[in-house]
């Protein structure tokens, strides 16, 4: 790597790492995880530098990776969705206690690892949906009927009153 | 959307602080582009008192042992290996051999691979590897810029016997190839044997090779590779660097990386292939 490309490099991953990082906990729950995931995906756009022509399309490089990694439904089908009913309102919660952002920490985990990634996608890194079905290497009619459903079943969730233990490893890799 | 969002962001107000700095993924992806490459710098522990760096008169040492440790090599782990010349142990494990593996000795070694290759060989080094005691056979063919051959004859249990696919083999970007990209193929041979053969070049570097590797059913294997590099001399030991800190507190080494000499290797993949064959007839015979 040329030392001007060093520098935009290093540049590039100081301003993202803590986003992506952020990316990666919504997408998997666990900070540790997360870091070794965004720092996986960094390495990775290091590797492949030559080849990123445009330095625009670098978040959405750097997402794909670490999203597709991220999710690994298709080797744990026992982990696929199921259908939900009633949705109850979502409360916006204007500051959180420990306790709920456990909560929400939880139920999040609990959706879906696909639903999770399309509702971090869309929501926390404001991807329209195409852009969000490039990332995840699907339509844009999947993407909508999977935020539809993301979103019924993190209120699902978010209703139960009884605190779920976050296990991280739900659902992904 | 906008309690989504707070939601979301509510959920990341225990955020603790950043682990890594830009410079720990550079550092970390040199690393695994020296691992999947073989050409960077080499790290030599050298724990060993009065050894001297006149000991490595071929950096063909094993490199980055704890890889291979504990589970079986795959075909880029073997070719990573071969390829890069660093050794991360100290200097007693780089020494002649009289060892055999598969009924292969390190004495009837350069005469087969000549015979079979028709090229002269030189500045011949044969090691075993460790921990399994594989045979790791480096030289240079005797031609301008001696270009690097070497050949590693693997015991039983040594090899993942599942069989690779071509795009896992060259996929640097994902961390499983070594980042060379050409003809491949791999074909099961009648008695469950894996023969890959393939050639490629590197994206950048210029950097060529010719290789094939048999894999049979047990984890043993030979494997042949030819390249475009010269081979590691003691003259290719560039510099001596004192890192503290550095792992187990050991001196540096570091060398310089392979020089490619030529454009391609002098002996291409169909002669890789032919090698590994008549290698391993001749280990069964």
């Amino acid at each position: 790597m040329r030392s001007e490309d060093q520098g935009e490099f290093t540049a590039y991953v100081a301003g993202s790492s803590a986003r992506m990082r952020r990316t990666a906990f919504l997408l998997c729950g666990d900070w540790q995880r997360a870091e070794d995931a965004a720092q996986d995906a960094f390495v990775k756009l290091y590797l492949s530098w030559d080849r990123v022509r445009v330095r625009a399309a670098l978040d959405g490089f750097v997402r794909t990776i670490l999203v597709r990694a991220l999710i690994d439904e298709g080797r744990r089908p026992w982990r696929r969705e199921h259908p939900n009913g009633a949705v109850p309102e979502l409360q916006a919660p204007e500051s959180m206690s420990a306790a709920d952002r456990m909560t929400v920490q939880a139920a999040l985990a609990r959706v879906p690892p696909r639903q999770r990634a399309v509702l971090v996608l869309r929501f926390y890194e404001e991807c329209d949906v195409a852009e969000t079905a490039r990332v995840l290497g699907c339509s844009q009619g999947t993407v909508k009927s999977q935020t539809a459903r993301g979103l019924a079943r993190l209120r699902e969730l978010l209703g139960d009153t009884e605190p779920v233990h976050a296990d991280c490893s739900e659902g992904l890799t | 959307m906008s309690e989504m969002t707070t939601i979301l962001s509510a959920a990341l107000e225990d955020e603790p602080p950043l682990g890594f700095a830009p410079e720990d993924v550079v550092r970390r992806a040199r690393s695994r582009r020296r691992k999947q490459r073989g050409l960077a710098c080499a790290i030599g522990a050298l724990g060993a008192a009065g050894m001297t760096i006149a000991a490595l008169t071929l950096a063909t040492a094993p490199h980055q042992a704890h890889l291979h440790s504990v589970t079986a090599l795959s075909v880029t782990d073997l070719a990573a290996r071969a390829a890069a010349p660093p050794t991360e142990t100290a200097p007693t494990n780089v020494r002649q051999v009289s060892g055999a593996v598969d009924g292969l000795s390190s004495q009837v070694l350069p005469t087969l691979i000549q015979q079979d290759t028709g090229v002269t060989l030189t500045n011949i080094n044969v090691t075993v590897l460790p921990p399994a005691g594989a045979l790791d056979f480096a030289a240079g063919i005797d031609v301008a810029g001696t270009p690097y051959l070497n050949v590693q004859i693997a015991p039983a249990h040594t090899l993942i016997t599942e069989t690779p696919t071509c795009a896992a083999l060259s996929d640097a970007a994902g961390g499983t190839g070594d980042g060379y990209a050409g003809p491949c193929a791999i074909q099961q041979l009648a008695d469950g044997t894996i023969l890959v053969v393939r050639s490629g070049h590197t994206a950048r570097g210029g950097n060529t090779m010719a290789q094939a590797v048999l894999i049979h059913p047990d984890g043993s294997g030979l494997f042949a590779e030819d390249t475009n590099q010269t081979v590691m001399s003691a003259q290719g030991i560039s510099k001596l660097e004192t890192t503290p800190g550095n792992v187990r507190g050991t001196t540096r080494l570091a060398i310089a990386a392979p020089r490619v000499v030529r454009d391609e290797p002098v002996l291409d993949a169909q002669s890789m292939a032919h090698l590994v064959r008549s290698l391993d007839a001749q280990a069964r015979h």
